[in-house]
């Protein structure tokens, strides 16, 4: 088996992001060797069933996530690490849709912390909260710390992508040394958004 | 006191209106809407010849056989009744676009109006004819009414030649003055009116006219002659045009006129002595609206119209035009005739657009925006032309449209370091020359492109505004993008735009473009400079080009970027920042798309044909286009090596022809592709003479088209000894890009 797992998949649920269905995301991680598939979907767990079904099928693991939209419309990706976790997932999400017209989410920041047992926090790519406050030329160090506060130090991961474009390395070397001031781990994913090259003109 | 203008033979009129040549001449006019094609309008001379309307045109063309038929045209006749208003509308405010070619104006507070007396019939006069005079240079030809009410201002447009004024005098029954008020008119022809007033200082007794007192026979009711008395006003009633109307100028019924012509009632006069009351009795009740209609007490309100803002001419022709001639010809007229109708408004011409239509259903439609609004025909028309004489259209020419935008003229407050053109339009008509023979891409003013697609830029005509009014356009709302948020350092627009900068690059540009500062200036070949690289593992290890040849010291990248891959014009491109063994950085790229052009110099013959690498077992091709975001497995080594790697890309050279030593021998081996197993050790061979667009290297003498045996053929024939050759097609595939300084 791969050492690698895609851990920040969106699949065709994501509207207007993903394009390959989670049973398609699901066969071609079974074809690449890997134990275990992650599909976050923007506001929802919509692809989670398909991909649990499809998964189970070729033989690998499938893990359930989402993508959380915040109120400072960061984005904060989340991994489902047990039954609970599920729960406090789903309840964010039904909070964060309540409040918000149909078609949008929006999860607050201080209701993290009520359901953040059983998650485990990316810091995501360029929507995500820490890239954006280095975008923005903001100090990242805040919001490193409010997701260490709020999800602990074990459930929180630094999040690094690499899409060979110019002026990336700065940025992973920014996150790199931004994992190792606060001993986080650095987490490799490529933020799929179609599961062969094949499925790219479809992502429109 | 209204006045109506009214175009008679309309219809005729607006077909003949770009053809006035033709006025003069037997002319009728056929509707082919009707079920049976008969002449529907004619002109005179085309009376005089015996023709007359409700004949078929062959049976008119037996009678004169130099007869010119024309077609009904709608579109005509909607521009000759948009003229029409827009006339009216420089002479009055009030006015109301009563049927086709007929326009009902209101004299209130034009300062004509007031007690009737010469003076204001001569300023009555002098105004019709203004505006007759500015009708005909639109060469509509019209009759204009004067009466106390619309309907009688419409009748005494019928019947003036060409001016009519219709003056009330005060005549009264008097036995049923409380019962019924009966006015009577005078008129006064303008072409008469000054010779008989002289004449005929006092005349003015009603029961001198025809249809009162004057008449043999008595009227039905046996009503005493009426009295008139002495006008107030002082005018001498000349001719009355009621009483000497045709009777069939009312509308009346049928059935009613026949009874009246039985009865002996020819005139409007007659047929008003017989009264009211009496008529409506034997006739019907349609009788009291013909009454109300010709009585000075029954005003209409107007249905006050504004002139359309659009100025067009549009013509179907009956014979396509496949040559230039007679469509300049034709579009002379239509600027002339759209350039009065605009200075109407006291504006001009700001743009024109023109509208072919052609016989295959295709349309040609080009918007020409002066740059320094004027009414000048003549400046207008060489901006038309001037653009005609390069268009070529694959069927010929159906249908014709040319529509103006006015503008204001132009008032610049130039500022102190502000200069101005002191002919924009014969600037622009330069630039259109220029356009015309080196390509609408390569003339203009260079702006940036929206897109990730470095250094892209596109040739946009020349902006002739000042600074002032561009700020000011900037600042209307909707002339510009706004940002609707930030959303972490990155501005989002509208959605659609939004997504299309998303989905381009999968959204990290925006943020990677933002974070990272700016790094060392670079200085950019345009266009690139070809370079034969030699690549191992995706790292290039030897440059050859027109500015470095040799070993690459120290190599970054690669850098992907892609972008309109879901068009036909998708692209895509890899780049490096390499580092040469003197310290010297450039940026070269490799890319599929064709990058630029080379005009008047040719290629090497053997370049034309590119190697084909031969594939490892179970590989498809050699080129692997980038792919990022997908399921591969991710890897932070520097180089990136192991991501986009390829089993058997171990040893792959991307150059377009083999690299080897000889140039005999590259010919060669062009013509039969070579499979390349080990180009690593092999040395780059030397860039030849005058190849490349850098200094230095390549400052020899670029060959000839007729000095090489093989050479690709010229896409575009450029001038003499010019040939324009995508440089795709010469089998480049490297380029620099640029040099760090």
């Amino acid at each position: 088996l791969s050492d690698y797992i895609e851990l920040h998949a969106r699949s065709a649920f994501s509207f207007l992001r993903g394009a390959s269905a989670p049973e398609y995301l699901a066969e071609v991680a079974a074809k690449l060797e890997m134990p275990a598939l992650a599909v976050c979907d923007r506001d929802g767990v919509y692809g989670a069933p398909r991909l649990f079904g499809r998964a189970k099928d070729v033989g690998i693991r499938s893990i359930v996530g989402a993508e959380l939209t915040m109120e400072d419309n960061t984005v904060l990706p989340v991994l489902v690490e047990s039954r609970r976790g599920y729960q406090n997932l789903c309840r964010l999400l039904s909070r964060a849709h309540l409040r918000s017209e149909k078609g949008k989410a929006s999860t607050r920041w201080d209701e993290l912390p009520e359901f953040a047992e059983g998650l485990v926090a990316l810091t995501g790519d360029e929507e995500g909260p820490l890239v954006s406050a280095i975008s923005q030329r903001k100090n990242p160090m805040p919001v490193i710390e409010e997701l260490v506060r709020m999800f602990g130090k074990d459930c929180c991961f630094i999040e690094i992508q690499r899409h060979h474009l110019r002026g990336e390395d700065r940025l992973c070397r920014t996150l790199a040394q931004l994992a190792e001031r606060f001993h986080l781990p650095l987490l490799a994913t490529n933020g799929v958004l179609y599961a062969t090259e094949l499925d790219r003109p479809e992502n429109c | 006191m209204f006045a109506v203008i009214h175009i008679p033979r309309f219809s005729l009129q607006s077909v003949l209106r770009h053809e006035p040549e033709l006025i003069p001449k037997p002319v009728v006019l056929t509707d082919p809407a009707l079920t049976k094609p008969c002449i529907t309008q004619l002109t005179p001379t085309a009376r005089a010849c015996g023709i007359c309307a409700g004949m078929t045109p062959s049976q008119a063309m037996a009678r004169f056989g130099n007869l010119v038929v024309k077609t009904r045209s709608l579109p005509q006749e909607q521009a000759a009744m948009e003229t029409l208003m827009q006339t009216a509308y420089a002479f009055s405010p009030h006015i109301e676009p009563t049927a086709p070619g007929v326009c009902t104006i209101e004299l209130k507070g034009l300062g004509m109006v007031g007690r009737a007396s010469p003076r204001a019939t001569q300023l009555l006069q002098q105004w019709a004819a203004e505006i007759l005079r500015v009708l005909k240079q639109f060469h509509l030809y019209g009759q204009i009414g004067f009466a106390e009410t619309p309907a009688l201002a419409l009748l005494a447009a019928h019947a003036a030649e060409p001016i009519l004024i219709a003056e009330q005098g005060k005549a009264r029954c008097p036995h049923r003055a409380a019962q019924d008020d009966k006015t009577v008119f005078v008129a006064q022809s303008s072409l008469q009116s000054q010779r008989d007033c002289a004449l005929h200082p006092r005349v003015g007794e009603l029961a001198s006219l025809p249809w009162a007192g004057g008449r043999t026979t008595p009227n039905p009711e046996g009503v005493p002659p009426l009295t008139l008395n002495t006008p107030a006003h002082g005018i001498t009633p000349q001719n009355d045009f009621i009483s000497t109307l045709p009777i069939e100028a009312l509308d009346l019924p049928f059935e009613s006129l026949e009874i009246l012509k039985r009865w002996g009632i020819n005139t409007a006069g007659a047929f008003l002595a017989l009264g009211k009351d009496q008529l409506a009795e034997r006739l019907g009740p349609a009788i009291v609206e013909i009454f109300a209609r010709l009585s000075s007490h029954s005003l209409r309100p107007l249905k006050i119209a504004s002139p359309p803002e659009t100025f067009s001419e549009e013509v179907e022709f009956e014979n396509e035009i496949e040559t230039l001639e007679p469509l300049l010809f034709i579009l002379r007229r239509f600027i002339e005739q759209l350039s009065r109708r605009i200075e109407l408004l006291y504006l001009v011409v700001a743009e024109l657009c023109l509208k072919l239509g052609l016989t295959s259903g295709a349309t040609y439609e080009r918007t020409f925006t002066i740059p320094s609004p004027t009414g000048n025909a003549e400046t207008l028309f060489r901006v038309l032309h001037t653009h005609l004489e390069t268009v070529r259209t694959d069927a010929p020419i159906a249908t014709l449209r040319l529509s103006a935008k006015p503008g204001r003229s132009e008032s610049h407050q130039f500022g102190l370091f502000e200069t101005t053109l002191r002919n924009p339009n014969q600037f622009a008509e330069t630039l259109a020359r220029l356009t015309a023979l080196c390509g609408s891409d390569r003339v203009g003013t260079p702006v940036v492109e929206e897109t990730y697609r470095p250094d892209t830029f596109q040739m946009k005509p020349p902006d002739f505004r000042t600074r002032a009014e561009r700020e000011r356009s900037a600042r209307r709302p909707g002339s510009q993008r706004v940002p609707v948020c930030k959303e972490g350092g990155i501005q989002r627009y509208a959605p659609a735009v939004s997504q299309r900068l998303r989905v381009g690059t999968s959204r990290a540009p925006v943020t990677v473009s933002k974070c990272v500062p700016r790094g060392l200036p670079m200085r950019r070949f345009r266009p690139p400079l070809p370079a034969r690289v030699e690549i191992c593992q995706h790292r290039p290890l030897r440059m050859r080009s027109t500015v470095f040849n040799g070993v690459i010291a120290d190599v970054r990248g690669p850098f992907f970027s892609s972008g309109n891959w879901w068009e036909n014009n998708r692209w895509w491109r890899e780049e490096w920042d390499i580092q040469t063994a003197d310290g010297t950085l450039y940026r070269i790229f490799r890319a599929a798309e064709e990058v630029g052009e080379t005009v008047g110099r040719v290629s090497c013959p053997e370049r034309a044909a590119p190697v084909r690498v031969a594939p490892r077992a179970g590989e498809a091709g050699s080129q692997v286009a980038p792919v990022r975001a997908t399921l591969a497995p991710l890897s932070l080594t520097p180089c990136f090596s192991e991501v986009h790697e390829r089993p058997g890309d171990n040893i792959n050279c991307f150059n377009s022809f083999p690299v080897d030593s000889e140039s005999p021998q590259r010919s060669r081996m062009s013509a039969a592709p070579v499979t390349v197993s080990n180009q690593f050790e092999r040395c780059v061979p030397p860039l030849p003479k005058g190849e490349g667009w850098g200094e230095g290297e390549g400052t020899g003498r670029y060959p000839h088209a007729s000095e090489l045996t093989n050479c690709i053929q010229p896409s575009t024939v450029h001038g003499e000894g010019e040939e324009r050759v995508p440089l795709h097609r010469c089998g480049f595939e490297f380029f620099v890009e640029g040099v760090y300084d």
